[in-house]
């Protein structure tokens, strides 16, 4: 039997009790979400995105055709190049001025060339003692912050230590944002930073998490994640020019898939939606569906459910237009 | 709105993840765990090996329970046992990408997936800096490591040694990764070496690829305790998976489920506990039906070695701890689903403030009820009350069952050939 919920009362759902709540909170939820309808996808990208942005979230959208969604190393690139990493940088810098006592109306992470520079000039302070001063509690929140992994606490406090003293002075962080973002994964940018590691399948989702704590650190209510997987499922390669996923590469995503549902308690302001099509609900091990991967399909799958109705709050429902009501 | 307290995200983590059928540490901690002889015997252990003077082969402990029955949630309890008796944890989930019959690959995958206690990150990265030369623990891992009958390959002390001493921090890093089952290049232990001016008490070769393993996680055993940390638990998934591999690897996964739940007396694991789930119904499909009892250890012995007539011998142990050492899951009694029902209705008022009424639990059961069933039929219902006030739910369930035969996609992943490493560990 297929359930069909209407999409504005998932949305509803979604907005009360997990962007506007739960997830808010401190919460995690990997949702699955099946338009049945091709073109409803996009409709639910754009008012989850909406919804997103007004409750202080950051939005990343992932797409399978464009992203291994098989390796979480890609995914992390993927949300990582959608982050304005000084930005944040400056906002912890900023926030922990503010909390030292010195003068920051009006200084924005966005409104200066130079916040060290600004925040001195507004406080008659030479930018290389603000920052001398704030060495302390960067050393304290961020340096030593067992919430965050090595490296990424490293990473984060050398973006807060790379900002620069004056206006139109070189910026010298940018290895370390290439090196999370993905555009240039070899260790030797960031070797001068004492990071000796690439980012890769078996650390990224501790930078993940990281991440996530880092974005609540920051301010921001946490992240939403939009992935749509639904190129996935296809069976035969299309050959233009996107990716495809052969069985192995499938099985590895839904693998993946799983890794973020059974850690969902170490993961903090996260809702993740994946957006698969119509093809993932096959239950048949022999196709390409979630049934070629029972961890995955035993964890989400609906065998417990009413006759009539479907709760929205189910890891996986199927999505119909609420025009069609 | 509701005030949201601690308790309060809490009992809602716990009840998103209990939704999902998933049990996370939120929920086992305000479910508790019903197998009361399961946690004795594991605590009991855990004291064995924190208390234990005398290094003694591993410890481990085979549980069985069909779907549903709460092996997964079993070994999330365990896990949060474990962190908070101060020892390092690692989930493991036996599958393609991490075959049991490949020692190797479920050694890393134990590192990869390795919880340190109140630390976010990768284990090694984050144990290694708490070694601290100074301290008596270190001294004793130390001394360990440099004894010339400790079955280590001498690159294990020289690698210690260098890490200990050496400033070069790219070094040390590449040590650590060495440890947890990547290579290295010997040319840069020997420079380390050089530079501490240790060239003259190391003398090393690679030793080869499928010694490795076993001598790593012996080292990382050790180094866990110099650490500061009590011993490793490692909690294992899903073991009837390995119903999908060819029949050689199934005996190659027999002899490595003995290894690991200490039925090897000739190699001794201290300070390694392992918890290991099976379906209960993995004895008789597979051990019977598939006849591996009968052919199991002849295809090993087929290969006329020292080293398949070894495994040989350690896949029968193997099998015999399926068939008759495993712990079976107790059912849950009505009395006790009864109480999990009033502590889920007591946690679903306080985490969304809501007045949870009582329903038909159902908890006269038909036979094709489980613990998993109960908990999601009952959130699944309390949802659709609160969301649709003015509805009446009728709650239904499609039974879901496992199903043992074999996948040829797991197949490629090392098969039927002797798939021996025969290429140095390092270069």
């Amino acid at each position: 039997m297929t359930n069909v919920l209407s999409l504005r009362k998932w949305l509803d759902v979604v907005t009360s009790e997990y962007l506007d709540g739960f997830i808010k909170d401190g919460g995690a939820s990997i949702k699955f979400a099946v338009p049945m309808d091709p073109d409803l996808g996009s409709k639910v990208v754009s008012e989850i995105s909406d919804l997103g942005t007004r409750l202080n979230y950051l939005v990343v959208r992932v797409n399978a055709s464009d992203t291994g969604v098989h390796l979480p190393q890609e995914i992390f690139f993927k949300v990582a190049e959608q982050i304005d990493w000084r930005f944040l940088a400056r906002r912890v810098i900023i926030r922990l001025a503010g909390e030292r006592g010195y003068k920051v109306e009006g200084i924005e992470p966005d409104s200066h060339d130079s916040i060290l520079g600004a925040i001195g000039e507004a406080n008659a302070l030479d930018p290389q003692f603000v920052l001398h001063g704030l060495r302390p509690r960067l050393q304290d929140e961020v340096f030593r912050n067992s919430k965050l992994s090595k490296d990424f606490r490293i990473a984060m406090t050398q973006l807060c230590e790379t900002e620069t003293f004056s206006p139109g002075d070189g910026y010298k962080g940018m290895p370390l944002i290439d090196w999370l973002k993905g555009t240039n994964r070899k260790v030797s940018g960031v070797r001068p930073f004492y990071i000796y590691n690439d980012i890769n399948r078996t650390n990224a989702r501790y930078f993940f998490e990281s991440l996530l704590h880092w974005l609540r650190y920051v301010g921001l209510s946490g992240l939403v994640v939009l992935m749509d997987t639904s190129r996935v499922t296809l069976l035969r390669n299309p050959r233009d020019g996107l990716r495809f996923y052969n069985r192995p590469a499938a099985m590895d995503h839904y693998e993946v898939l799983r890794e973020f549902i059974d850690a969902t308690d170490r993961l903090e302001g996260c809702l993740m939606v994946v957006l698969p099509n119509v093809e993932f609900l096959d239950t048949e091990d022999t196709g390409k569906g979630f049934g070629m991967y029972p961890a995955l399909m035993l964890r989400i799958i609906d065998e417990v459910r009413d006759r009539t109705l479907v709760n929205p709050m189910s890891s996986l429902v199927r999505l119909a237009d609420s025009t069609l009501e | 709105m509701m005030a949201i307290t601690r308790d309060t995200l809490r009992f809602r983590r716990a009840l998103e993840a209990l939704r999902n059928g998933v049990p996370n540490k939120d929920a086992v901690a305000v479910l508790g765990c019903n197998q009361p002889e399961v946690e004795r015997e594991f605590a009991r252990l855990m004291s064995r090996i924190a208390e234990s003077t005398v290094p003694e082969s591993g410890l481990g402990i085979l549980v069985a329970g069909d779907f549903g029955a709460g092996k997964s949630h079993l070994l999330e309890y365990l896990e949060n046992q474990a962190l908070a008796a101060n020892f390092v944890c690692s989930r493991v989930v036996i599958s393609k990408e991490t075959p049991l019959f490949n020692l190797e690959k479920v050694y890393k995958a134990a590192i990869d997936n390795g919880k340190v206690p109140g630390v976010t990150g990768q284990m090694i990265q984050e144990i290694a800096p708490k070694l601290d030369p100074r301290s008596d623990d270190y001294a004793r891992f130390s001394s360990w490591a440099n004894s010339e009958d400790n079955g280590l390959s001498r690159i294990f002390p020289a690698t210690l040694a260098v890490h200990e001493r050496s400033s070069d921090f790219e070094l040390q890093n590449e040590i650590r990764w060495f440890w947890s089952g990547e290579r290295i290049h010997l040319a840069r232990v020997r420079d380390g070496l050089r530079s501490i001016n240790q060239s003259h008490v190391y003398s090393f070769k690679s030793p080869p690829a499928r010694q490795l393993a076993p001598q790593r996680l012996r080292f990382m055993l050790d180094l866990v305790k110099a650490a500061g940390y009590r011993g490793w638990v490692i909690l294992m998934d899903e073991i009837e998976l390995v119903s999908k591999y060819s029949l050689f690897q199934r005996a190659r996964s027999y002899a490595e489920l003995a290894r690991w739940m200490g039925q090897v007396p000739d190699e001794a694991y201290p300070g390694l506990l392992v918890v290991g789930t099976v379906n209960v119904t993995f004895a008789a499909e597979v051990l019977v039906e598939k006849e591996d009892r009968d052919k199991a250890v002849p295809k090993l012995r087929a290969k006329q070695t020292d080293e398949y007539n070894i495994a040989a011998a350690r896949a029968e142990s193997g099998m015999r701890m399926i068939e008759r050492d495993v712990r079976k899951l107790s059912e849950p009694d009505d009395t006790t689903l009864r109480t999990v029902y009033e502590r889920l209705k007591d946690i679903y008022s306080q985490g969304y403030g809501w007045i949870t009424p009582d329903i038909n639990h159902g908890i006269a059961r038909d036979g094709h009820h489980n613990m998993r069933s109960f908990v999601r039929r009952w959130i699944n219902e309390w949802d659709l009350r609160r969301l649709y006030p003015d509805a009446q739910p009728e709650i239904e369930e499609t039974e879901i069952r496992f199903d043992y035969k074999e996948d040829t996609t797991f197949e490629k992943e090392g098969g039927d050939a002797d798939n021996a490493q025969h290429e140095d560990a390092s270069h």
